[in-house]
Parts: C-alpha cells; structure tokens; sequence
C-alpha cells in the first residue's frame, strides 16, 4: 500500500504538473501579446522631431516572442510535466516580467508583475521552480546594479543598503509560497495516502491483501484494452476440503490458513500477472502471458504441498486448478472464469490436487451434464442409476469387501461420474431418495454375495444431507433390516467434515448404527482437520487414508502415513488406504503396517457380475490350495 | 559514409535542440541588452546657452527662476520627466518654486499635435506654462536637443542646470538629474546630468545653431558640476 500510495502521489503530482504546464504556457502567450500592447500603448514611436521610426520597446516586445516565449511553448507542449518543462517556464515567465518593466519604465505597478509571476509559479508546488525565477531575478538586478545601479535602485547612494530592502520583497514573498507549496505538497501526499486506502480497500481483499474482484476485472480490462491480438490465461484455484478445515478448527486457524496459502501462491506468480482472492477459498490467477498457464498451475499445485503449521497444527492441504484461456475460451472475464471453473470442477473429478485445462471435452462434459440435469429425476425411475464395486484387499491378499461407487449409466451419454452429477443431486434434493436407493442396492448385492466361511462386506459412501436427517440412523437400521444383511458387514464412509456438523446428531446417529453392528469408516482422513479428540467422542471402526497421501512425495507420505497408522492401531481402529495404483505403494503400505488397500493397482471399479467372477475365481483359488494342503 | 559525419547526417535531433538552445539564449541576452543599453542611453546634448538669450521669445517672469523644460509633444519617454518636475516642485520645501514653461516642438507644418495627452499632464503642473515653439527656434538658440532637456536659470539669467532629471528613458524614481536640480535650485551651484528622450528637432531648416555649432554627448553620473 505505500508504493501504491507513493505511485499515486507521483501520478497526481505528474498531472498537475501538466494542467500547469497548460495554464503557463497560455498565460506567456497571453502576456506576449500583453507586452506588444503595453508597448504600443505606452511607447509607440520614438521620434526625432517630424521623423520618427518604430520603438524599440515595441520591438523588443514583438522578438521576445521568438527569443523566449515561443521556445517555453514549444518545451511545454513536447515535453509536459517534466521538470526541466517548468524551469524553463519559470525564466520565461520572468523573463517576460523583466521586460515589461522594462518596457513601461519601471513603473511600480509593473513591478507587481514579477510577485504575480512567482504565485503562478507556485501553482507547481517545486520549490526549485520558485529558486529559479528568484536566481533570475537576482541575476538581472545584480548584472544591472552593477552597470546601472540609478534605474534598478534609485539613487543609491541615499540608502547603501537598498538593493537588500529591493531584495527582501522578493525573498519575503518566496518564503510564504514556499510554506504555502510546503503544506500543499503535505495535503497532497495525504491525499493520496488517503485515496490509496480507499483505492486499496476496494480493490483488495482485507484477510489476505491479495486483489479483489474489482482489482482483477479491471487489471483484465486494461489488459484486453491494450493487446489487441495477445492471448492470456486464467486460473481458477480451489483449495480442496478447506471447508472441512474451517468447520472443525474454526474461523481464527481457517483466516491463518487462508493468508498462508496467499502468501505461497504470491511467491510463485510473477509480478505482470494478478492473484486474486475472490471469495472462500477460491483464488483467481490472471496470467497475461498464457504459454506459461500450465507451468503456474503446477507451480502452485506444488507450492501447496508442504504442510502448513498453524496454533500446533500441521495441515495438509492442496488445490485444483482450472485453466481456461484468452481469446479461445471466452472474450470477457466472466466467461473465462465460468470455463476454468469448469476444468476445476474436473480436476476434482479426476482426483484433486492437479491442474486442468479447459479443453472442447470438457466443455462437451458440461454441456452433457447441463443436459442431464433435466434426467436426474427419471433416472431412477427408469433404473439408470447403477453401482459398480471397487474391492478393498487385506493385507495378505484377502480380498474383504467392495465400496459401493454409484453411476449414471445415461441411455444416450453413456456412463457419467459421481462428480458430475452428485452436486446436482444434492442441490436438487434427489440425495435422500438416490442414498436409500444405493444403500439398499448396495446391502441387497452384498446378501448375494455371502457364501459359508467367505464374508464379504460393503462399504457405502454417505452424503452430508443424509446424515442432517434426524431419522437417518432409523432409516438405515430398517433397509438393513428389509435387505437381511448383517450389519457387521455393513461400513458406512462418512468424511470427518460431516460428522462434525452436529456433534449432538452425530453421536446419537453412530450409537444406534454401532449398537447394531454397523460400522464407521471416517473417509478422506487426514485431509480434513479434525481435533484427534473428536476419534474418541465420535468412535469410528475404520480410518481411511485419502489418495492424496500417496500421491506426495514418498518421504513425506510415509512419516504421515506411518503416524496415523500408529495412532489409529492404538485406538484400535483398522486403517484403509485408498488410491494404490503402483506396486512400490503398495509395499511401502505393507511395510507401514497398513490393514487393507484399494485402487486401481487391485482392480478399478466394477459391475455386480464382474464382482461375482472375481468371487468365484477366488473361492476356486482356495478350494483348490485346501484340496493341495489335505 | 565521409569521415567525421553522422551516419544519419550533419543534422541530427540533438544538435537542431541545441542550436536551437543557442539561438534562444543568445536572443534573449541581445533583446535584453538591447532593451536596456536603448533605455540607458542619453539623447544628444546640445551646448546650453549659459545666460538667457536675448533673442528668445520666451517672456521672462520678472527675477524669479525659470524653468524651462523642452519636449517633443509624442516622446513616451517625457512622462516621466513630468512625473520628476512634480516631485521636484514636492522637494521644494519652503523655497519659492521656479516658473515652469513648457518648450513644446511643434512642426512648422501643423501635424495636429496639440491635443496629445502629454500637454494635458504638462498642464497639471501648478503654474506651468506651455509654449509652442514652431520650427524649434528656440530649443535651437538654448541648445536643447533631446525632450525633457530641463534648463534652470537663476534670477540673474544664469544658467545653474542643465540636463534630464529622469535615470532613464521613461523611468520615473530617484534620480542623480532630480538631485542635481534641486541642488542648483536650493545652493545655486551648477549641475548638469544627461537627458533620456527623442529627438527634438529633425532639420526642418533654417536651424540656428548655438554658438558652438556642435552637438555633444555629455558622460554619464551624479549630477556633474558644469
């Protein structure tokens, strides 16, 4: 803010410089034609008895225009508001003074010219302007003293010291304009200081200091304005699960957290470019040179990455990023900002904590889903919904049960993921019915699966909407019930932000589950911000560790990984890791005692049948090992 | 390309703005100096009757002194002599003031110049007088050349100042000239000082000439002893 407040003081400063420079320049050209009248009017003619031949005052008045006055015009309009402008200007304007004076014969009024002179000359509020027409003026008297003392100071030779008293008025008046200039330039610099608050204010965000709304539109404005053919990008930052973090830790660690994550992002963007923070947790880079969009997108996916240490927390946190881009993506601010919020929505779909650029197939992906809004309410009607399963394995290899993933398979889309469509489902109010539905699809496919000595259990993802139901326990325990499953094998995966909402709610929906057996998965651990407190006043059965982890670096994942794990073995809980995709995880998992694993490295998710193929070949497998062993 | 020449040319940006510079602050020190050696330069001085001469037309005001101020009814420059005459008449303090008569040029060939507001300022004067001297005889036989050429004469008829009583031309404000004046008029001793101002005849002719037939120009300073 004080460079601000200094750029704006310049700025003002440099344009009244230049509306001085105006007015000066039309003033000498005024006097110019004031002194070829005063001359005329004063001493036309000098004569010699019947002869007699143009003045040479009027002659004077008439060169001092290109001697003098026309040159200062000129400098003031090529060069305005510099400084060597207004000191030229400055002994032209004396200059101008000296001569009519001279010309009117040192009339006392013409006198006065020169104390009018140097007011106007203030109006630049440069002391050295003032110094220069007073050394002007000092020089003339002083050259003119000496060589014609009688008609600069009278006769001197009654007062020795006259040329002092001719001297002081001069000096007397330049004293006062220079407090005058003083104080001036003081109201100004406050001004400006002034202005630059409310300049920053409104153009800043208050927690973090980064630009604002206002501040990026018009950065984007001045920007358009001034490249006609160029070509910018915009990224759009949203900070994964901070809404978790806020709700458990609170407001104070969540603003700390905020003006962290700020100045990280500061440090990667360059100074042409502008972050801004535009609300929540959502950050907005306007990049102008837009070859560079896809190295700052992981440049600040990599900045977020090293935990942040806040009141005795450590957080983990990272970002998806949306790139959209200038002319290609959209022409104005909004349209862009709409399109890489779109690619960030899909780099959340594609599992957080990376960078998408906006592209036709996304942009083919949102009109799809724009579209099938309009379905989601004959989807379940006409069956459309389906589940597919993505087994979770032991650590011997046992495979152990299946998470239930729901998609919509659309007759004319084909398959659409749950990060497309779920949002709406949850904003349209679909989420209890589609909730029950998966949950008794879920529990009815598991039933069937069920062979004598081979228990295989279900786990079922539960939205924050379900769990606000005050009969959201009943409404399990009674579809359980209907479907005939055990509730043993039954896991709910609740994410630590929903059981937090109501801690009162909470408590009784996880007494009533877990007294039937039912058991609670806390999803996403380790992302979110929870108080370890809250695993002993809200019990869970199972931890399981979000993808994120094993995505970092392997150092850094495994001394996490390693403490929770411990921490959660001694609260007897069973630890799941989620998103193992390659071998090296998942032995360095295996080495950190973890329980059980899933990801793509296992199996991706799928169907019910394809389920039953996988259980049959493993009962085979182990009927046939017992058939070696007896 | 020649040696010693820009390959863009003799005239370059630079070297037009200074020469341009030069031109500037040459002009404008050659105007003001112009300016001011035009204004401190004396008109000519003719060779001042030493008595009152019998053959003028002017009347004489019985013994008392006579002051006689010769102008050119269009010098600018004059104004300010009459300015001086009236801080001069101020100074007098207690002495009895000389009589004032205006010598005004006037052509032989009327040019209508008697309205010119100079006369009307010269009128203002308390007890001045103004006389037309067609052809400029009588500058001629008193010897004065230059308007606001200012002739002290005692009772006596003698000459006690000659000279202008301004610093410069047209410059009103204390002055060696005023000085001198009132010096010859208070103690009588003579002083005599340069006159700024036109010309105050053009060789009309007949011309008579003074005694000396010349025209000098007397050195400038303090109001000098004849």
């Amino acid at each position: 803010m004080q460079r601000h407040s200094e750029a704006s003081f310049a700025s003002s400063l440099r344009k009244l410089h230049h509306v001085v420079d105006r007015m000066m320049l039309w003033l000498l050209a005024a006097e110019w034609i004031g002194l070829i009248a005063v001359s005329l009017i004063v001493s036309p003619r000098v004569w010699s008895g019947t002869q007699s031949a143009v003045h040479p005052h009027v002659w004077a008045a008439v060169l001092a225009g290109p001697a003098f006055v026309l040159p200062a015009i000129a400098v003031a309009l090529l060069y305005p508001a510099r400084r060597l402008t207004r000191h030229v200007i400055a002994v032209a304007q004396i200059l101008v003074s000296i001569l009519l004076i001279d010309c009117t014969g040192g009339r006392i009024e013409t006198h006065f010219h020169v104390f009018g002179s140097l007011a106007f000359l203030a109006f630049y509020r440069d002391w050295s302007v003032l110094a220069t027409a007073t050394v002007v003026t000092a020089a003339d008297h002083l050259v003119r003293g000496i060589w014609w003392p009688q008609s600069v100071y009278g006769v001197a030779t009654v007062s020795p010291w006259r040329w002092l008293e001719h001297a002081w008025w001069v000096v007397f008046e330049d004293f006062f304009l220079l407090i005058a200039t003083r104080n001036s330039i003081r109201d100004m610099r406050a001004v400006a200081v002034s202005k630059a608050r409310l300049y920053f204010g409104a153009c800043h965000d208050v927690l973090t200091g980064l630009a604002n709304r206002r501040l990026l539109q018009e950065r984007f404005d001045t920007w358009v304005e001034a490249s006609a053919e160029g070509k910018c990008a915009l990224l759009f930052l949203d900070l994964d699960r901070f809404k978790q973090a806020n709700d458990t830790l609170g407001h104070t660690v969540g603003d700390k957290l905020l003006q962290m994550v700020a100045a990280r992002l500061a440090d990667e963007v360059e100074p042409g470019a502008t972050l801004a923070r535009i609300g929540g947790d959502e950050f907005v880079v306007f990049l102008p040179d837009s070859q560079k969009a896809n190295v700052l997108g992981k440049a600040l996916v990599a900045a977020l990455a090293p935990p942040f240490h806040i009141d005795g927390h450590e957080l983990l946190l990272s970002a998806s990023i949306g790139i959209s881009l200038y002319p290609d993506h959209g022409s104005s601010l909004a349209a862009l900002q709409e399109r890489a919020d779109r690619a960030m929505y899909v780099a959340k779909s594609q599992g957080r904590n990376r960078c998408v650029q906006f592209s036709t197939e996304v942009a083919r992906r949102e009109e799809i889903v724009q579209e099938v809004t309009h379905d989601l309410s004959l989807a379940m009607t006409l069956g459309q919904f389906q589940l597919h399963f993505q087994p979770l394995v032991r650590r011997d290899g046992q495979l152990t049960g299946f998470e239930a993933l729901v998609r919509w398979n659309h007759p004319i889309h084909g398959l659409i993921a749950p990060a497309e469509f779920i949002p709406q489902v949850e904003k349209s109010g679909l989420i209890l019915s589609l909730g029950d539905w998966i949950l008794r699809e879920a529990c009815t496919t598991c039933r069937s699966w069920q062979a004598p000595g081979r228990p295989v259990g279900i786990a079922v993802n539960v939205s924050a909407m379900q769990f606000d139901q005050p009969d959201y326990s009943a409404r399990v325990l009674a579809l359980v019930s209907e479907t005939l499953l055990d509730p043993s094998l039954l896991t709910l995966e609740l994410t630590e932000g929903v059981l937090v909402r109501d801690v009162q709610l909470t408590r009784t929906h996880l007494a009533a589950l877990r007294a039937a057996g039912i058991r609670i998965a806390l999803d996403d651990f380790g992302t979110g911000y929870s108080s370890l407190s809250y695993l002993t006043d809200l019990p869970a059965d199972v931890i399981k560790l979000d993808r994120s982890f094993l995505n970092r670096e392997l150092a850094e994942s495994t001394a996490v990984v390693e403490s929770i794990v411990t921490l959660a073995h001694r609260l007897g809980l069973q630890v799941v890791a989620e998103g193992v995709e390659t071998d090296s995880q998942r032995e360095n998992l295996l080495r950190l005692m973890c329980d059980e694993m899933q990801g793509y490295y296992f199996s991706k998710p799928v169907t019910a049948g394809e389920v039953d193929r996988m259980l049959a070949e493993r009962t085979a497998a182990s009927v046939e090992a017992a058939e070696l062993v007896s | 390309m020649q040696a010693g020449i820009p390959p863009n040319g003799i005239f370059t940006r630079g070297r037009i703005v200074a020469a341009l510079v030069a031109f500037s602050v040459s002009a404008t020190f050659a105007l003001l100096y112009g300016v001011t050696a035009f204004n401190e330069s004396p008109g000519g001085a003719g060779i001042a009757a030493q008595h009152w001469p019998a053959a003028s037309a002017l009347a004489r005001h019985g013994n008392e002194a006579e002051l006689l101020v010769f102008t050119h009814p269009l010098c600018s420059c004059t104004n300010a002599t009459i300015a001086e005459l009236a801080r001069f008449q101020q100074r007098l303090q207690g002495i009895k003031a000389p009589a004032m008569t205006f010598v005004v040029y006037r052509p032989k060939e009327s040019r209508g110049w008697e309205g010119k507001s100079l006369l009307s300022k010269m009128a203002e004067l308390p007890g001045a007088r103004l006389f037309w001297d067609d052809g400029g005889r009588e500058a001629d036989r008193f010897g004065a050349v230059t308007s606001g050429d200012v002739f002290l004469y005692n009772p006596s008829g003698e000459l006690v100042f000659h000279g202008g009583v301004t610093a410069s031309r047209g410059h009103e404000g204390d002055n060696y000239g005023l000085d001198g004046l009132l010096t010859a008029m208070q103690s009588g001793k003579r002083r005599t000082s340069p006159v700024f101002g036109c010309g105050l005849t053009s060789w009309e002719g007949p011309v008579e000439f003074n005694a000396a037939g010349k025209i000098g120009i007397t050195p400038r300073g303090p109001g000098r002893p004849m």
